[in-house]
């Protein structure tokens, strides 16, 4: 790979991102929380699929901009109009427990003089089935809907509210029962499971529940709370009743309470569950009339008879509402503002029931950004000029959500990628840059992979060999040297003797071990070695001569300045790269030296 | 010894002893590297420097307006009477509040007039609005005004309302009293209302803490419903890590010895082994520093397992419970929240524990290795204690307090942020250990209105010292926190 030094003297200012202009994929995030990307249009690249906000009335829906904020909370805020209708989606991440979800709120104002109807559609992947007040994706709840102005597609006779998780076999009944009994629906983190029949107002039916535990051993775990509408609450611990692996039915005499023509069935976690997923296997609803022996339901005899026979998680199950585009049609009068909130799915989590969770749209902003105040707290010394201090903070956001960590190790990658995308050049770029920016703490932890031995799995491969050479998967010539300087450049600029102390072993037989090649390489490894030099008089070691002619037999002209590593793709190295040429533009104006 | 210098620090700031020596060193090589392009930058602080563990105390701003509803005198009949001294008691009670204010960091506001008509209550509904003070403290003084402070309730403000007695009828407070965000005292105890004081800044000390739970292999940072309490999660390598390069002190030296001297008696633990627990003391001091932590949970049996430190935490963790900073044990996050809200809500330190029966005796004996010793609270003396060493490793050091004989106690286990058990009992005696197993502190508890020790719910529950049920279920219920009382979830036996 061809690299490019640049040199400090005749930097460029990089013109930074601002205005309403299209933005390149943006991400969002919270510290060491996978990021979401926002596409140019304002759709949120999750690992469960695309998901994208679309105005089908008025027609001629379009984008016209797109902003990327970091303070006080990473952000991207996509306009756009249809009609007279102005629309705004803000989308950012709350780091709300256990694992954060991203926030989405669609702004609509009506800016024309009549009364309109405005149709929103969530375009979402084929794989996500709506619920009643929540989408779930291959049994993973995805996304909450908002119930005010939602259109439903049409309601079946009987079916699930949804967002609960389907497990087709996850039950090994030790006795003869119902084939029903091996599979069952589970409403993770505490997500009830709720399924409507349709009856004649009013009617009443018998209900019987089929449960089997076949996760847990001790009572206790995972008690329920059965709730079959017209029937007294029960509290039940199928452990207790019928042992580990153990089917067993539970009857009820139902009726439509509320005379709405639906018979509601809920299963809930009971509040002393130490395990707060829900469990379901099968479901019987049998007219009044109809004689039914509980051995007999458990055994399968009588589901062909039943009214209605749920083998819930199985194959016949079913959601309450035939699939369709999730939509909202909303009246608008003129000069009025509506506003929706939804909670979507970032990488790796689930979206918490919307009907038990006490999160505002005020406390979801208020915890992110509590969380990201914490992490920009982090920089050293006082705030750089504007607008080097946003480039600063932009350049830590970026890393903190793309880092990748483990065991207290991180790495400081381009953008979002696995350990195979590590650059030692890239990241030399980035880990300088934080430096300059006041972010020392974060600087070091990115080197500690350089010196620290042994690195854990998986960035074993990026550890220091024992010839004193680094090498990442990339496998450019340079990459020894570029370590060697990214050390070199932490002690030097921060002076912290702590620290070199610890690094100096590897540092030094680092330096030791540079055989450069190229003649782009020789520069970097003398500049590097010059730098070694600095630091081993800094420190008091006495290495310091022979480094400094280690690196005049490599390069005569030799000398400790600043090199830049060839630009590099990613949202970090290009924030790094925004941020580090006007960074060392100003230290040159100001005749500051390194 | 403190340097200043003014070259690189605007604020005449102190040097650490780290920063010192690199500065030396950097003038001693000339200034080939001056003018630094970070010479504006600090370094990183010094492992040695003295750190005010009072200064990790969560301490947010509390503002809390105060006003009091009646008629426009002179009474004429109707409660509190034509004799109630209004002016008189208004000031009185102005001044305690005051005072009790001051003592608790709260910032009260009062209105120096009483609201005495519709016209100045609808004022005041509409300032409370705008201005969204953490609470309102309304004061009573007319059996008549309640519609009134129904009113300002309903302005959407956590509402503390006192009616001293003569103020109310059992009919005006039943449903009132009840009310999630409302907390009525209906009394003559100046005192509650210093209590309801402290339970609003309880929970804005939940809202303020950052807790650092040191554990696993990963970083991260997430936010509890409810509290809203930070949880920042950082690798368990961190701590002993930490602790490997802490030097020994002299503030380490003074602590061990102040213990050392402060014990009724040390039986296992060494010099040596009061060093390692005052060095593990200052350690979580930095580390939580370093993080902007305000409250502490570590693996720590997972450390002492794989013997990655010299000393469990024990006394360490006993310190910080007397400072009001909670240190909680096993990492366990819902046994921290417990710690933080004795010392919040009670500003007494909690002793968390493992339950176990007393089946012969039908007592529920509370053990661990670690508790505070200001088990009055944290501005009175220390309970006596002896310093044995962690009794699972036969390592360090672990304060084994006294508990008084007789003492009511209170037992508290958050079931994640939205439900507590609350119950009660009375301290029957201190269990030695030998002849019993387990832990150092081990306190035999009578337990109240619980016809079997057995049923004791929870774990990893914290029990303090008082009678604290109806504190502990006012803040539950201005914050909608469920309570348990263990008798009532006694296990059925019934089958199906």
């Amino acid at each position: 790979m061809k690299r490019r030094v640049a040199w400090l003297m005749g930097m460029t200012v990089a013109a930074w991102c601002s205005g309403q202009a299209m933005l390149a994929d943006t991400l969002i995030g919270s510290p060491d929380m996978p990021a979401t990307v926002v596409e140019s249009q304002g759709d949120l690249r999750e690992d469960w699929g695309l998901l994208g906000v679309r105005i089908d009335e008025p027609i001629g829906w379009a984008v016209s901009g797109q902003e990327a904020k970091i303070v006080p909370v990473p952000e991207v805020i996509t306009s756009g109009r249809a009609g007279s209708i102005q629309v705004m989606s803000s989308v950012y991440r709350s780091p709300i427990a256990p694992s954060g979800v991203d926030v989405l709120t669609v702004s609509l104002t009506h800016s024309g003089g009549q009364d309109t109807k405005i149709r929103l559609r969530l375009q979402a992947p084929e794989s996500v089935i709506p619920g009643l007040d929540i989408a779930t994706c291959s049994g993973r709840a995805v996304l909450t809907l908002p119930a005010e102005n939602r259109t439903l597609g049409p309601e079946r006779a009987w079916g699930c509210k949804g967002g609960v998780v389907p497990m087709p076999g996850w039950a090994s009944p030790k006795s003869p029962c119902d084939p029903a009994f091996k599979n069952i629906s589970a409403g993770m983190g505490g997500v009830p499971i709720v399924y409507r029949f349709g009856v004649e107002p009013g009617a009443r039916r018998t209900v019987i529940l089929g449960l089997c535990e076949s996760f847990h051993q001790a009572t206790g775990q995972r008690p329920l709370i059965l709730n079959v509408e017209g029937a007294p609450k029960t509290e039940v611990d199928p452990l207790v009743l019928w042992g580990q692996h153990g089917p067993g039915c539970i009857r009820f005499d139902a009726a439509d309470a509320n005379s709405d023509g639906r018979l509601e069935v809920t299963v809930a976690p009971h509040p002393q569950a130490l395990d707060r997923n829900p469990i379901l296997n099968v479901i019987w609803v049998f007219k009044p009339d109809q004689q039914v022996n509980t051995e007999d339901v458990l055994a399968g005899k009588m589901s062909s008879v039943a009214e209605t026979y749920v083998d819930v998680g199985g194959s016949n199950d079913q959601p309450l509402y035939e699939k369709g585009p999730i939509v909202y049609e909303i009246p608008m009068g003129p000069g009025s503002k509506q506003t929706l909130t939804f909670l979507v799915a970032s990488p790796g989590s689930s979206v918490p029931a919307p009907d038990r969770m006490l999160w505002t749209p005020d406390s979801l902003r208020k915890a992110a950004e509590d969380v990201w105040q914490n992490a920009f707290r982090s920089q050293s010394g006082s705030a750089l000029p504007e607008p080097l201090q946003g480039l600063a903070l932009k350049l830590v956001a970026q890393v903190l959500m793309t880092r990748i960590q483990t065991d207290d190790f991180y790495l400081a990658l381009p953008g979002l990628s696995g350990p195979e995308g590590f650059s030692f050049a890239q990241a030399s770029n980035i880990i300088a840059a934080l430096d300059l920016a006041g972010f020392h703490r974060e600087a070091e932890r990115l080197l500690r992979v350089y010196w620290d031995l042994p690195a854990p799995e998986p960035l074993v491969f990026l550890s220091q060999g024992k010839d004193g050479t680094w090498q990442d998967k990339i496998s450019d010539s340079e990459d020894s040297a570029w370590a060697l300087m990214a050390l070199v450049r932490h002690g030097l600029w921060t002076k912290d003797t702590e620290w070199t102390g610890r690094a100096w072993p590897s540092i030094k037989a680092g330096a030791e071990a540079l055989r450069p090649s190229s003649p782009q390489d020789k520069k970097i490894a003398a500049t590097a070695l010059m730098g070694a030099a600095r630091l081993a008089s800094l420190m008091g070691v006495q290495d310091a001569s022979s480094l400094s002619s280690l690196a005049q037999s490599i390069d005569p002209g030799a000398q400790w300045m600043w090199l830049s590593a060839p630009n590099g793709t990613g949202p970090v190295s290009e924030a790094a790269q925004s941020f580090l040429d006007p960074r060392l533009k100003l230290a040159a104006d100001r005749g500051e030296g390194l | 010894m403190s340097v200043v210098i003014s070259q690189s620090c605007a604020s005449h700031c102190p040097l650490s002893r780290r920063r010192f020596l690199s500065t030396v060193s950097a003038g001693a090589l000339g200034t080939a590297f001056l003018p630094s392009l970070l010479s504006s930058v600090s370094l990183a602080e010094d492992l040695t420097d003295v750190i005010d563990i009072g200064s990790l105390r969560s301490r947010p701003p509390v503002k809390i307006k105060g006003v009091f509803i009646r008629f426009k005198p002179p009474y004429w009949l109707g409660w509190p009477g034509t004799s109630y001294d209004l002016e008189g008691y208004r000031k009185k009670y102005m001044e305690e509040f005051a005072a009790h204010a001051r003592k608790l960091g709260v910032d009260l506001q009062q209105e120096e007039s009483p609201l005495e008509s519709e016209e100045a209550l609808n004022t005041f509904v509409e300032q409370l609005k705008a201005e969204k003070p953490d609470a309102v403290l309304v004061s009573v003084q007319h059996m008549g005004v309640w519609g009134w402070a129904d009113r300002i309730a309903q302005a959407g403000i956590p509402t503390l309302i006192f009616a001293p007695v003569g103020t109310c009828f059992t009919g005006h407070v039943l449903e009132i009293s009840r009310r999630p965000h409302v907390h009525v005292i209906s009394s003559l105890e100046v005192s509650a209302v210093a209590q309801a004081m402290r339970m609003i800044r309880a929970k804005k000390q939940f809202d303020a803490t950052t807790l650092l739970v040191v554990a696993g292999d990963k970083r991260a940072e997430s936010v509890m419903e409810r509290l809203n309490v930070k949880v920042k999660t950082i690798p368990r390598r961190s701590l002993n890590e930490m602790f490997e390069r802490m030097p020994e002190t002299d503030e380490m030296k003074q602590l061990a010895s102040v213990m050392r001297r402060h014990a009724k008696k040390v039986v296992e633990p060494s010099k040596q082994d009061l060093l390692n627990a005052a060095r593990s003391y200052c350690t979580a001091k930095k580390l939580m520093k370093d993080e902007g932590a305000n409250a502490i949970t570590t693996d720590c049996l997972g450390m002492v397992t794989m013997k990655v430190v010299p000393t469990p935490p024990c006394m360490a963790v006993s310190m910080f419970q007397d400072a009001g900073v909670t240190y909680g044990c096993e990492a366990d996050v819902n046994g921290a929240l417990s710690l933080m809200l004795t010392s919040y809500l009670l500003d007494k330190p909690g002793f968390m524990n493992d339950p176990v029966p007393e089946t012969v005796k039908n007592t529920l004996v509370v053990a661990h290795c670690v508790c505070g010793t200001k088990l009055n609270g944290f501005d009175q003396p220390s309970e006596p204690f002896i310093l044995r060493s962690h009794s699972e490793s036969a390592l360090g050091v672990s304060v084994q307090v006294l508990w008084k004989i007789g003492q009511p106690a209170t037992l508290v286990s958050f079931q994640g942020p939205h439900q507590l058990v609350v119950d009660t009992g009375t301290v029957v005696s201190n269990v030695d250990t030998p002849p019993a197993g387990g832990c150092r502190t081990s306190v035999e508890l009578k337990m109240d209105r619980m016809e079997d020790a057995r049923d004791v719910l929870g774990f990893h529950q914290v029990v303090f010292y008082g009678d604290h049920r109806r504190d502990i279920e006012a803040f539950c219920q201005m914050n909608e926190i469920k309570v348990i009382n263990s008798p009532e979830k006694a296990p059925k036996r019934e089958s199906a």
